[in-house]
């Protein structure tokens, strides 16, 4: 099953132009589920970088304008965007230039997934 | 000049404190009477409430615990003290358990999004089907004629001035200015 739940992530990675890879950890950067094509930097699949964004969605929901739900980097030759299912985290890297709104679409591709991983990850962490 | 001089020489329960300084508080304040004034070390500020101090300190304590733990919560820090890396074994024996537990999960949870066009099977019995009729065709151009007319034919009338002067005196010096 776990193949299978690779494939349809891989299939994902094609059928949205520009993304590198997904990872679905947890809050402390924990990989669950992660594919990715060779055009990613290893360094953004490590648990240190993914673990950063824990800290960075609790510090900015204090900026007085309610809860974070995604963070968006933009670095010079990639992006970042990282999805808050608390206590599961969505990361998907892509090339700078792909199409940021037509990345955000897969949280809902994704959700179902999520939803059903949340009560095992919450047990966990 | 007269001067007089005006004193209650009944004692007050509630103070504790004998100070018979110019500072001494004669009235208590009925704002004041729930928070009550607390004295500081080597200044003249008086303590007063003194059967509901022991209650009024602790009350006031557990506040001023409540607003520093709410004001450490409110307060941002991004240095990253807050974060605690895992060690290899714990990092290892969680990666286990979500191994063992997506193991249990279908496939069919990642379902494509719904697409507009859909796929059909055997797609040369549409595509090697008989042609629409001219009638039909025609029609459709027709339609289709007929809309991008009336795209082009779209036109804004203005009824009133595009300009609308605020202030109708000082609108007319300026423009006599000009």
């Amino acid at each position: 099953m776990v193949e299978e739940l690779r494939k349809g992530l891989q299939q994902l990675l094609i059928a949205h132009n520009g993304l590198h890879a997904i990872v679905i950890s947890d809050r402390d950067g924990v990989a669950i589920l992660k594919v990715s094509t060779e055009s990613t930097p290893e360094l953004a699949l490590r648990m240190s970088f993914l673990s950063t964004f824990g800290i960075a969605t609790d510090q900015a929901t204090k900026l007085g304008m309610g809860k974070n739900n995604r963070i968006i980097t933009m670095y010079e030759k990639h992006q970042v965007i990282q999805i808050s299912k608390l206590p599961i985290v969505i990361t998907l890297i892509a090339q700078n230039d792909a199409n940021t709104g037509n990345l955000l679409t897969l949280e809902d591709t994704l959700d179902p997934l999520v939803q059903a991983l949340r009560g095992d990850v919450a047990a966990e962490c | 000049m007269k001067m007089g001089c005006c004193f209650s020489c009944n004692e007050d329960d509630d103070i504790q404190s004998t100070d018979n300084s110019e500072r001494a508080q004669l009235l208590r304040d009925p704002v004041s009477n729930s928070t009550p004034v607390v004295r500081v070390p080597n200044s003249d500020s008086l303590t007063v409430g003194a059967s509901l101090e022991g209650i009024s300190m602790k009350g006031q304590e557990d506040e001023l615990a409540r607003i520093l733990q709410e004001t450490a919560a409110a307060m941002i820090d991004v240095s990253g003290s807050g974060s605690h890396s895992l060690d290899q074994r714990e990092y290892q024996e969680r990666s286990r358990h979500y191994h063992q537990k997506i193991q249990s999960l279908s496939a069919s949870l990642l379902r494509p999004p719904t697409n507009l066009l859909g796929d059909v099977p055997n797609p040369e019995k549409y595509l090697g089907g008989p042609l629409i009729s001219e009638e039909d065709a025609q029609l459709m151009e027709w339609a289709m004629d007929e809309v991008e007319y009336a795209l082009h034919s779209i036109r804004i009338t203005h009824d009133e001035d595009l300009v609308v002067p605020f202030g109708g005196q000082q609108a007319t010096m300026i423009g006599n200015d000009c």
